[in-house]
């Protein structure tokens, strides 16, 4: 047994020494190859893989038309846009180099952060979290006072469950007080009256609930003084550092893209339901970039345009809420530079 | 020497040096391939996330347990009367084979929603969709068990005067236990896996939970204890299985 236990072991180390001598030669020409990239492709010319945060969805109309109608490439580049998912997190991705620039929401962005990915945000998707608390008509709720002694639908691991505690938070309302039910995407709580508040966002279930012909009306933590950015794009420190003619042709284009998709709504719906006829019908597209417009650019707003203040109330947010271990350094975290070269000034 | 020769002559002290090995090779391997902590923690902060919060880490495998220990009776009860009934008789019994492979075939992430509408957010819809996952082994086992008899045995009990329900219960029916404690000794880790999916449906605590918030803060060293909770959770429930398993056997005194 100890003889075969021994020879077990040496199989072992020669296959642990087999991976790592794999790994350095990898790295080694991953790195000959991006520096030879570099070299070979004319300055306007660029490809970026863009990692979306979930599926294709209007929230991400702004690169979705910049893609379709030539909107990046008319800044000089090309870009590759690939749905998230559960198997697909931006963050990783866009720190293991697999994908350049990546939409994540803030409050994921502050964690890696937190957690020492390299990473930095450039531009914003939504200003404002598009987070709603949906209740029916007929449910004598019309604020999150009232959520005392009824049922919350509560989604662990989900921004919606982050600024559901702030907004208790916020009003001084104790989460014991309030009969939290533990949920996930499906509706069928709120429907089969489960639950009295459904989490949500305000532009992706109105749609399902307005298909249902239920009346229904949302609760939003702007009403109560709540301000939280919604996502963000990001990029490596690396790719900021070494391409940023790449991050401000996206940030043009991206740009464009949401302003051609305000100002052209009907071509904008018919491009982006093109990323997927089944999932994106017209009418959801129509209902959906109607609804989360206050949430991507607020009044008096301009689009992606995030500010020091966004992110000082975010970043407060998940620190009072105990989320964050360590007080982030928004100075490199946060990269104003593009934003402020598209529109002449730095966000204040 | 010649006491770690027979330490390491014993099985459990082989494999628990061996498993030790691999978690240090491993991250040998995670500290010269330089992945960073955000991907792999090192082992030092998962242990030191553990040892500070064992009571934490102990309620919600609790939890979790519970909901496997129960799915895996609900699973081996029903199991074990529709494998019966598949094993001894032989027309409808197959429509019931296939009726369990269809539910098989089902992926939980489409069961969950279904439980979950039906029988709410609490304990109910977990154990029931680890009910429907481990279903389907113990009815294919216990049917095998009781159709194992060979029919020369059973024509030998009929030319003794014994009836057909004479030779079910002497000859199948101590076949398809035998079957049953096979089945649910293998299903046992698949328990406590389809309890912590079952979680991730919709839950306030186990350790499915504490995976899905630490996945979402990005807290590798939490997701890395837990999963290292719920590996331990498995072994346990298998050898606790095990162990009845062969009590039962010795008992009863199964083929």
């Amino acid at each position: 047994m100890p003889r075969a236990f021994g020879r077990a072991l040496i199989v072992l180390l020669v296959i642990f020494g087999a991976l790592i001598v794999g790994k350095w030669v990898t790295t080694n020409q991953r790195t000959l190859r991006q520096h030879n990239d570099v070299a070979e492709l004319p300055a306007p010319q660029r490809h970026v893989k863009l990692r979306l945060k979930w599926l294709y969805d209007p929230g991400f109309a702004g690169e979705m038309i910049a893609a379709r109608d030539s909107l990046f490439a008319k800044r000089g580049i090309t870009v590759d846009i690939r749905p998230g998912g559960f198997e697909a997190d931006p963050i990783t991705l866009v720190a293991s180099g697999s994908d350049d620039i990546g939409v994540t929401g803030a409050d994921n962005f502050l964690f890696a952060r937190d957690k020492g990915v390299p990473i930095v945000a450039f531009a914003a998707g939504y200003i404002q979290t598009p987070v709603a608390y949906y209740v029916l008509d007929g449910t004598p709720i019309q604020k999150p006072q009232q959520f005392v002694g009824k049922r919350v639908g509560y989604q662990s691991g989900q921004d919606t469950g982050t600024i559901y505690e702030a907004l208790l938070r916020t009003l001084n309302i104790k989460r014991e007080n309030v009969r939290e039910v533990p949920v996930k995407y499906d509706l069928s709580p709120l429907l089969t009256h489960q639950v009295d508040v459904w989490p949500g966002y305000r532009a992706t279930q109105a749609y399902t609930l307005e298909q249902q012909h239920l009346k229904f009306h949302m609760i939003l933590p702007e009403t109560y003084g709540l301000h939280f950015l919604g996502t963000v794009y990001f990029a490596t420190e690396k790719t900021i550092r070494d391409r940023p003619a790449i991050i401000q042709a996206f940030v043009d284009g991206l740009i464009d893209g949401w302003q051609f998709t305000y100002d052209h709504s009907d071509s904008a719906i018919s491009a982006i339901s093109a990323f997927d006829s089944t999932a994106l019908r017209p009418a959801l597209v129509a209902s959906n970039l109607r609804r989360q417009h206050d949430s991507i650019v607020p009044p008096g707003r301009r689009y992606c345009e995030f500010t020091p203040k966004d992110w000082e109330t975010t970043s407060a947010t998940l620190t009072d809420l105990g989320m964050l271990k360590h007080q982030p350094d928004l100075t490199t975290a946060v990269e104003y530079r593009f934003l402020a070269k598209r529109y002449g000034a730095t966000p204040e | 020497m010649g006491a770690i020769s027979t330490l390491l002559r014993s099985r459990h002290a082989a494999a628990a040096v061996t498993l030790a090995i691999l978690l240090l090779l491993f991250f040998l391997l995670k500290h010269l391939a330089k992945i960073p902590d955000y991907i792999v923690p090192p082992l030092s902060a998962i242990l030191s996330e553990y040892a500070h919060r064992r009571d934490y880490y102990a309620l919600h495998a609790a939890y979790t347990l519970l909901e496997a220990v129960a799915g895996l009776a609900v699973a081996s009860l029903l199991g074990a009367c529709l494998g019966i009934w598949a094993g001894a008789i032989a027309g409808t019994g197959s429509v019931v084979l296939l009726i369990a492979t269809a539910i098989q075939t089902i992926p939980i992430v489409a069961f969950a929603p279904l439980m979950i509408v039906w029988l709410g957010n609490g304990t109910a819809s977990k154990v029931a969709l680890v009910s429907v996952m481990c279903l389907f082994p113990v009815v294919v086992n216990v049917a095998r068990g009781i159709r194992s008899v060979p029919a020369a045995e059973k024509d030998l009990v009929r030319v003794f005067g014994g009836s057909a329900f004479q030779a079910f219960s002497i000859l199948q029916l101590p076949r398809g236990i035998a079957a049953l404690a096979q089945a649910v000794r293998l299903i046992a880790p698949m328990a406590m896996l389809a309890a912590i999916v079952a979680e991730y449906a919709g839950a306030d605590r186990g350790l499915g939970y504490v995976i899905v918030q630490a996945a979402y803060r990005l807290d590798t060293a939490v997701l890395f204890a837990a999963v290292g909770v719920s590996a331990l959770s498995g072994v346990v429930m298998f050898w606790a299985v095990k162990s009845v398993e062969g009590l039962v056997r010795s008992r009863w005194r199964l083929p």
